[in-house]
């Protein structure tokens, strides 16, 4: 989400509306979350949709740097080494681009 | 900025009563006994009297109106640039006396009474008012009761007292009152007046709906450089976009955006051809559920000020934003 500058009060219902109708023990998850998305989403109801979970872009976990080690050049591209170095049982960590970037 | 939690589960809901004096000696009569027993079911009781009145009150009751813990003043109407608003004042209204009920965990009383300097140019300020009270305060512990004159300037004024108010206070015991209507049947007979006009404007916009980002990047743009925070210029941006969507939506395809910035705030006018179906708009908290419905009940509570009316042109919204 954190490409997202501005949501308005019928997206923000929607969104909160959609996780409220996921089973229990589902949840939907907004990462990168701008401040201002997000006091929409508090006006909306997300604080009390259980199934919905909005972390903020102070809230992302660090970002894990992927071992210095250069991979044979015959056997991978680079562009794809942390991907294929992620332990599957790990969410993969998103890393914001550079437009996305705060000014 | 406070908002409201669109959530809450009252037993008891809005008692609203008018009562009607021939002086200032049977308006103090009246309220005592209504003062005397809310202290002592151990309510929070609050008033929107005149300051004579207070005044007179407090004398009758021994120094003091009520336990000043138990006491709030609501906000008076202040008229600001952007002109008298019943509808916001209801809006104020609503917002203190669900903090007030929660706060105290009771339910409120609320005494109210007319001033002859709200009345405007027909008296139809409070017919506004009272229809504004039923919608806003509808789900909250309140019981308030409006006070007004018999013989006021403006017969308006006793008209929409009588079909306004579900109960009438006569001998000291609320009764039904057989000449009350629904707030909407009122103001579809009696719309809300419009404010004041404001000279030419600023900036002046015409958008339709693939054009809402021109709306916000033009707001943005006329409150950058004049004192708002960041978070509160969003807010606004978000309140107008609001309005802008509904105009669009539910009015015609095109709509007309005017600012006017300088001192006072900003003010903005959304102007659309569209007929008002609902001529309160966002006084009441929708159901969770409801998809649709909460744009306009978040930006009054953003704005300083949000009148909403209709005329012959079509369907008209006034913001008035501070920083």
């Amino acid at each position: 989400m954190s490409s997202l500058r501005f949501l308005d009060v019928a997206g923000a219902v929607g969104l909160v509306h959609a996780a409220e109708e996921f089973p229990d023990a589902h949840r939907l998850i907004l990462t990168g979350v701008r401040p201002r998305v997000q006091r929409v989403l508090d006006r909306c109801g997300a604080p009390f949709a259980t199934q919905l979970v909005v972390r903020t872009r102070d809230d992302q976990p660090p970002v894990e740097q992927p071992p210095a080690v250069r991979p044979p050049a015959a056997q991978a591209p680079a562009a794809q080494a942390p991907a294929a170095q992620a332990p599957a049982d790990r969410p993969p960590v998103e890393r914001p681009s550079p437009e996305q970037a705060p000014a | 900025m406070r908002i409201e939690t669109t959530r809450s589960a009252n037993a008891v809901r809005l008692e609203h009563a008018a009562g009607f004096h021939d002086s200032a000696t049977d308006l103090l009569d009246q309220l005592v006994p209504l003062v005397q027993q809310t202290v002592e079911r151990g309510e929070p009781l609050a008033i929107a009297l005149q300051p004579a009145t207070e005044e007179a009150l407090a004398d009758r009751l021994d120094g003091r109106v009520a336990p000043e813990d138990r006491l709030v003043r609501l906000r008076q109407p202040d008229g600001g640039p952007a002109g008298l608003s019943a509808q916001t004042l209801a809006a104020r209204w609503a917002l203190e006396l669900r903090a007030l009920s929660v706060a105290k965990g009771r339910p409120v009383t609320v005494l109210n009474e007319h001033a002859a300097a709200l009345d405007g140019a027909d008296g139809r300020f409070w017919t506004e008012l009272d229809a504004a009270l039923n919608v806003a305060l509808a789900d909250l512990p309140v019981r308030i009761t409006c006070f007004y004159p018999e013989l006021p300037l403006h017969l308006e004024i006793l008209d929409g007292a009588r079909r306004n108010h579900p109960l009438l206070l006569t001998g000291g015991e609320l009764r039904h009152n057989p000449g009350h209507h629904d707030p909407r049947a009122v103001l579809a007979a009696r719309p809300a007046a419009r404010p004041p006009l404001l000279g030419p404007p600023d900036v002046r916009l015409s958008f339709s709906a693939w054009q809402l980002h021109e709306v916000r990047d033009t707001v943005e743009q006329a409150l950058s450089g004049r004192g708002y925070e960041r978070e509160r210029m969003e807010d606004i941006v978000l309140a107008v976009n609001e309005l802008a969507t509904n105009a669009v939506e539910h009015g015609t395809p095109e709509a007309q955006l005017s600012l006017w910035t300088g001192g006072h705030g900003l003010l903005c006018e959304i102007d659309d051809g569209g007929t008002l179906r609902d001529p309160l708009p966002g006084l009441h908290a929708p159901h969770p559920a409801e998809p649709r419905g909460r744009g306009v009940w978040i930006a009054r509570q953003l704005c300083d000020s949000l009148h909403v009316w209709a005329d012959g042109r079509g369907t008209h919204v006034r913001v008035h934003a501070i920083p």
